[in-house]
């Protein structure tokens, strides 16, 4: 754990949404046929060459397709510092180097928690101390367990993201849950991005960051690149 | 941080002494309370007996497993939060405790700066309530420091409050009205009308008001209590015949809320607009009883008592 790595987790250049600084978890929610799904990766996955890993859950996808969704929203990516945690129940495939955790199915939260620690500590072991955590997603969570153990254990990982100076990306369809589960959920979070798609085709969907410092917090358009399309 | 108060559990009598000095030594400026315990069954037994912040536990003891443990916990002391410290490798792990739905914090004890992290962790726990099953309030220690500057005992102040709470359900036509301070792991029911006479206390798990505090407008209404995700699984409310509910956040004069006055009935039902500002103006009427009751110099800072 090293604290005093203060720089904050940036997105490039293209994304309307400004660093986030270590040991903060954001909801991003939005409709999961919208671009939100993959904002929601995008922002999960390290920047470019660098010493960054990404630890992403994958409740419904499994992980080989859930990689190449990854390289389409981030061409640049190295698979090798990407690990899967696939608990869609589905065989991995071609995984392109990338670390592959599987669990029994996505309810086994105590699995999820366990290959989590596993990771987490490996990575410190290796000396690697920026990490990007996704859940891909908490709406498949919740076919599987109640909002209360929900809470519980993504409230427990964001936890542990804040201990280890990490980036926490948890992705929710709201459309597919009643307003007072997503309310409750987005509450253990620091901060939420809303994606919402525009009316008109030609125009780009737009987001609105809430509840972190140093951003915008109008509606925004933006656009995750012709490989997104 | 109030002072924690932390059960160390495992079978080995030295890795128990070396854990418990570990958290000794870590948490020596909260004064911290550290208990040590060999077994499940006495873990459970001490769980049953007193409040406990946190409990650090093996994986394997003698007669079950931290899982069990951990189990336990989660039934009878939902506040409490866990750590699995163990010996065994996080494959070992996986095999005993894998495929369950539990949500479980596991360091091993041979991962780098183990001790390090061991007192990271516990400390989130305890301060930060990251295992809770429910939303905490952002300012939650001064909100607690808050609840601690008025004085309760005072029995002039409760007939007053008490005819708040009968105004309250004759207005709502309700048979169950109370004025709830909720503290840091339960909520009191203080004043009552009707049946919530007979109330106790309650969890914050299983606590409406635990969400009304968390409302920016103050007012917190639930139309179908069963048909609301948060609370359909919660049997109190159920066996209480709490089936709608109208909360609203009892501010102090500085934004705290300590406490809720609610209303419930025994059916679903709505609210009017009207009943809903009714509400709001009685709670604050309500704080204006209790302020002659806050200790303002007594100030913020105010130690553990427990």
């Amino acid at each position: 754990m090293n604290l005093e790595d203060e720089r904050p987790y940036t997105f490039g250049d293209t994304l309307p949404v400004e660093g986030i600084r270590p040991g903060t978890t954001v909801f991003v929610a939005g409709p999961s046929m919208s671009s939100a799904r993959d904002l929601a990766l995008k922002i999960g996955l390290p920047e470019g060459p660098t010493e960054e890993r990404s630890v992403l859950v994958s409740t419904g996808t499994g992980a080989e397709k859930l990689l190449r969704r990854c390289e389409r929203v981030a061409p640049s990516v190295d698979p090798t510092s990407l690990a899967v945690i696939d608990a869609s129940g589905r065989s991995s495939g071609d995984t392109r180097g990338a670390r592959i955790e599987t669990v029994s199915g996505p309810g086994d939260l105590t699995g999820m928690g366990i290959r989590l620690s596993k990771l987490y500590e490996a990575y410190h072991a290796d000396g690697l101390e920026r990490i990007r955590t996704g859940v891909i997603s908490v709406s498949t969570l919740l076919m599987y367990v109640d909002v209360r153990t929900a809470f519980r254990f993504l409230h427990t990982l964001a936890g542990r993201i804040a201990a280890i100076g990490g980036l926490g990306i948890f992705y929710i369809d709201p459309t597919s849950h009643d307003t007072e589960s997503t309310n409750m959920l987005t509450q253990l979070a620091d901060g939420r991005i809303d994606v919402r798609e525009a009316e008109e085709r030609e125009t780009a969907a737009e987001l609105r960051v809430r509840g972190l410092a140093d951003q915008s917090r109008r509606w925004t358009p933006f656009s995750l690149g012709q490989e997104a399309q | 941080m109030r002072e924690p108060r932390i059960l160390c559990v495992d079978p080995e009598v030295d890795a128990q002494a070396a854990t418990a000095s570990t958290l000794k030594a870590g948490f020596k400026h909260h004064g911290a309370v550290i208990k040590t315990e060999s077994e499940l069954e006495a873990a459970i037994e001490r769980l049953a007996g007193e409040h406990l912040d946190c409990v650090v536990t093996e994986l394997e003891l003698p007669d079950g497993s931290g899982l069990d443990l951990v189990k336990a916990i989660r039934k009878e002391s939902p506040d409490t939060g866990c750590l699995i410290y163990t010996d065994a490798s996080l494959d070992r792990v996986e095999s005993v405790l894998g495929g369950d739905t539990e949500v479980l914090e596991v360091l091993s004890k041979t991962a780098p700066e183990a001790e390090t992290q061991l007192i990271d962790i516990v400390e989130r726990i305890v301060a930060d309530r990251v295992q809770s099953s429910y939303p905490v309030p952002e300012d939650e220690a001064a909100r607690l420091d808050a609840l601690d500057s008025y004085d309760f005992e005072q029995a002039a102040i409760k007939p007053a409050l008490d005819r708040a709470t009968s105004l309250l359900s004759q207005h709502l036509d309700v048979s169950a009205a109370s004025i709830n301070l909720v503290g840091s792991h339960d909520q009191q029911f203080y004043a009552c009308q009707g049946p919530a006479t007979e109330w106790g206390s309650t969890p914050r798990e299983e606590s409406i008001c635990t969400f009304t505090i968390l409302e920016d407008d103050g007012l917190l209404v639930i139309e179908d209590v069963q048909g609301d995700p948060r609370f359909a699984e919660v049997d109190r409310l159920e066996a209480l015949g709490i089936r709608a509910y109208i909360g609203a956040t009892l501010r102090t004069p500085s934004g705290e809320g300590i406490g809720t006055l609610c209303a419930y009935a025994d059916e679903p039902r709505s609210f009017t607009s009207e009943e809903r500002r009714f509400q709001r103006t009685l709670a604050d009427l309500v704080m204006d009883l209790l302020e002659p009751y806050r200790e303002t110099s007594a100030g913020p800072q105010r130690e553990g008592e427990q």
